[in-house]
């Protein structure tokens, strides 16, 4: 099987710059460096580069200061010449859930990200402000460099991808002759790994917005903060952070209320029993064909079985994608046979339906309009149709934000403070028009979440807002008729009456679903 | 090396050989929305007056749409409300395909086999643009299109022999669709996630 997550080889290198003092403040029985260089320990983490100064400075003075963060940038530049593989640039005073260091370093791609908070905390010197837009950082702050719109915080953790190093080596260079020139004004060796960030944002180089989500990471200055930060790491339940961080906003209300409560829960022990998430997508497919068998039978207690195999099937089909997010072990193909498989077993329940159905005359009496074989096919082509409509939507969505994101891909000059791309994407003047039941089995622009949908957002009365659009939306997407309760309208239809009352059901729900989607989404195209 | 295209909707659009020549032969002046929209609208009259059942006029149907949709596929789909054009073409190859086989008492399994290789080649399209392993430009044109497949299903009812074209169309489609798509999938990089993270969804 090629989908065995197993023990990865260790495949990142770790930068630490521990050149502050901070960063040889005690806790436990150790400083913070060694608290940290324990925790990358427990992570696929090839060697630990610590930068330090070997000679502490008396009374450093502005001078000294200039000469060390130009000196740590050539480290970096350094290591990334030297590296061949990936690089995680790491600061030494940093307290931080192993966690919330593994979702970034530990994440399969490999690729470029930084560690980012979107809670709406304030930013301070150590936590710099950055713009977060389409799950990337498109625009980062130092003491130097200023953001408009920040929406999100720089938590210190960088990873710079194996094809980015040439960029990181350019990158860092730069920043130390801009440093040494004095073009960067007072810089102080705390925000090394800032001035980076900034870099490679400026220089184009993508980066992925890692965010925290629950858990704490978090840089400190001095004893008390330090102390208070490891204290702050006990009051979050880690297990459920990790959780929640693999959770996805249910498709429909049924999903939420019902399913995901308990499909979870699930998830850890699944990942305790070493099953991957192709395993799970498998059973929820051999579920569902389980399920198309009994309803092929035709008889109530038949109908009844199955539509309970279905339910199964589709909560299974929770946990999956879950799983993969758990145990950071999503792959393309694992998101692919999701998809397929999904609708694989709803195609194949709509066939048992149809088998199971009793026709007077015979198992060919279904050519005339309304047999039972025209009804089944005409509920998938739909449901073919509905897909298209939502994915050639998000298609055209994704389509006009690559146009909108290339203004980002052009290199900006690290010596102004505030260097805004040529003009804004197209994609966030459109809005966020997700309308009726877009794209539920695949939305890829579901790690964004529902608290994008202003810059400032903090005051009570903006918060109370978007809560309540977010409940609107999602009974209008309950209306829509995504799976969750699609799946309930077959199988209590179904257990109720028969196969020809959940078609008729289907296509007149979903028919008006798809009727009101396309014109939601014409109108707001066209205003 | 398999070209990345420039833009996901064209691609969602499943243009066989034929339609994309006649996208070259106009070279891109025609939008894509109103000539499908009149394609669809035409092939459901025809449809309507029972054209499917027909021996000689069901080859009509996919002509005209050819006629009228194919141009506008070199055209760029950015305009507001091109993403249409991928459902309303899907709808008008799913809806043909069915009515020929009803009107022409294809047995039920072959017609939801073919139905099922074609959603199977169309939802295998949307994951692979979207998880960046991108399907060879020659599949396409071995797949023949929602084009090529009308017009093979046509000239199956011209020559009386709906139920043979459809078992083999099913049984080319499966092999071609499925092989492809498997072996591709079992060659992507593993850990090959872009910088959005689009890694995994429910």
């Amino acid at each position: 099987m090629p989908d065995s997550p197993g023990p990865r080889a260790p495949r990142v290198a770790a930068v630490v710059l521990a050149t502050t003092p901070a960063a040889r403040l005690s806790c436990g029985d150790g400083t913070l460096l060694d608290r940290l260089n324990g925790q990358l320990g427990a992570l696929p983490v090839r060697d630990v580069q610590v930068v330090a100064r070997t000679t502490v400075a008396i009374g450093s003075g502005v001078t000294d200061s200039v000469r060390d963060v130009a000196e740590d940038l050539r480290c970096v530049a350094k290591a990334a010449r030297a590296g061949a593989t990936a690089i995680a640039v790491l600061p030494g005073d940093l307290v931080a859930h192993t966690e919330a260091l593994a979702s970034i370093i530990d994440h399969p791609g490999r690729g470029t990200a930084a560690l980012v908070a979107r809670g709406g905390e304030a930013p301070d010197p150590l936590h710099p402000p950055v713009r977060v837009a389409e799950g990337r950082v498109v625009e980062a702050g130092s003491s130097f460099h200023r953001v408009v719109n920040a929406n999100a915080v720089f938590r210190g953790v960088l990873q710079i991808g194996e094809a980015d190093l040439g960029g990181l080596a350019r990158v860092a260079d730069e920043l130390a002759e801009h440093v040494e020139a004095g073009r960067l004004g007072a810089v102080t060796p705390s925000e090394v790994g800032d001035l980076i960030l900034v870099g490679l944002v400026r220089s184009g180089i993508p980066v992925r917005a890692c965010e925290l989500g629950g858990l704490r990471c978090e840089r400190v200055s001095d004893a008390a903060a330090a102390e208070e930060a490891v204290q702050g790491l006990a009051e979050v339940d880690e297990a459920e952070a990790k959780l929640a961080a693999a959770d996805r906003p249910a498709p429909g209300v049924l999903a939420a209320l019902l399913i995901d409560p308990w499909a979870r829960l699930l998830v850890p022990p699944a990942a305790r029993l070493g099953l991957t998430a192709d395993a799970v997508t498998g059973i929820s497919l051999a579920m569902a064909f389980l399920a198309a068998v009994w309803y092929s039978e035709g008889g109530r207690g038949a109908m009844l079985l199955a539509g309970a195999l279905l339910i199964l099937a589709f909560a299974l089909d929770r946990v999956d994608g879950r799983l993969a997010r758990y145990t950071r072990s999503f792959s393309p193909i694992g998101g692919w046979l999701d998809a397929v498989c999904g609708r694989a077993g709803e195609f194949m329940v709509y066939v048992g339906l149809a088998v199971g159905y009793p026709t007077a005359d015979g198992p060919s009496a279904g050519f005339w309009p309304g047999g039972i074989w025209t009804l089944m096919i005409a509920v998938m082509i739909l449901q073919v149709l509905r897909d298209t409509i939502d994915d050639a939507h998000a298609g055209a969505r994704a389509d006009a934000a690559r146009v909108g994101a290339a203004h980002y891909r052009v290199p900006r000059p690290l010596t102004v403070p505030v260097s805004e791309p040529p003009a804004e994407p197209v994609a966030e003047a459109r809005g966020e028009t997700e309308g009726a039941g877009g794209g539920e089995s695949s939305a890829d622009r579901s790690a964004e979440g529902p608290s994008r949908t202003d810059g400032e957002g903090g005051s009570g009365v903006e918060q109370h807002r978007i809560t309540r659009s977010d409940t609107a939306r999602r009974f209008a997407r309950a209306l829509s008729l995504p799976t969750g309760e699609r799946v309930a309208l077959i199988a209590v239809t179904a257990a109720l009456f028969d196969a020809r009352a959940t078609f008729l059901a289907l296509l007149v729900w979903g028919g008006a679903a798809a009727a009101a989607t396309v014109v939601t989404r014409i109108a707001k195209a066209l205003t | 090396m398999i070209p990345v295209p420039s833009a996901f909707v064209p691609v969602y659009r499943d243009d066989g050989p034929l339609s994309r020549g006649m996208g070259m032969v106009v070279a891109g002046q025609l939008p894509p929305l109103p000539p499908a929209l009149a394609g669809a609208f035409v092939i459901n009259v025809l449809l309507l007056v029972g054209v499917a059942g027909t021996e000689s006029l069901a080859v009509l149907a996919p002509v005209v749409t050819l006629l009228l949709a194919g141009p506008g596929s070199s055209h760029l789909h950015d305009g507001r409300l091109d993403w249409l054009v991928p459902p309303i073409l899907r709808l008008t190859e799913y809806v043909f395909v069915a009515c020929v086989g009803f009107a022409h008492e294809v047995p039920v399994p072959v017609i939801v086999l073919l139905l099922g290789a074609m959603a199977f080649h169309h939802y295998d399209l949307v994951q692979r643009i979207r998880r960046r392993v991108y399907p060879p430009p020659w599949l396409a044109t071995f797949g023949f299109g929602w084009d090529g497949r009308m017009l093979v299903i046509a000239l199956g009812g011209l020559a009386g022999l709906v139920t043979p074209v459809f078992v083999l169309l099913a049984l080319y489609l499966w092999g071609l669709f499925g092989w492809e798509s498997l072996t591709c999938w079992l060659a992507a990089p593993r850990s090959g996630l872009d910088a959005t993270g689009s890694g995994i969804d429910d």
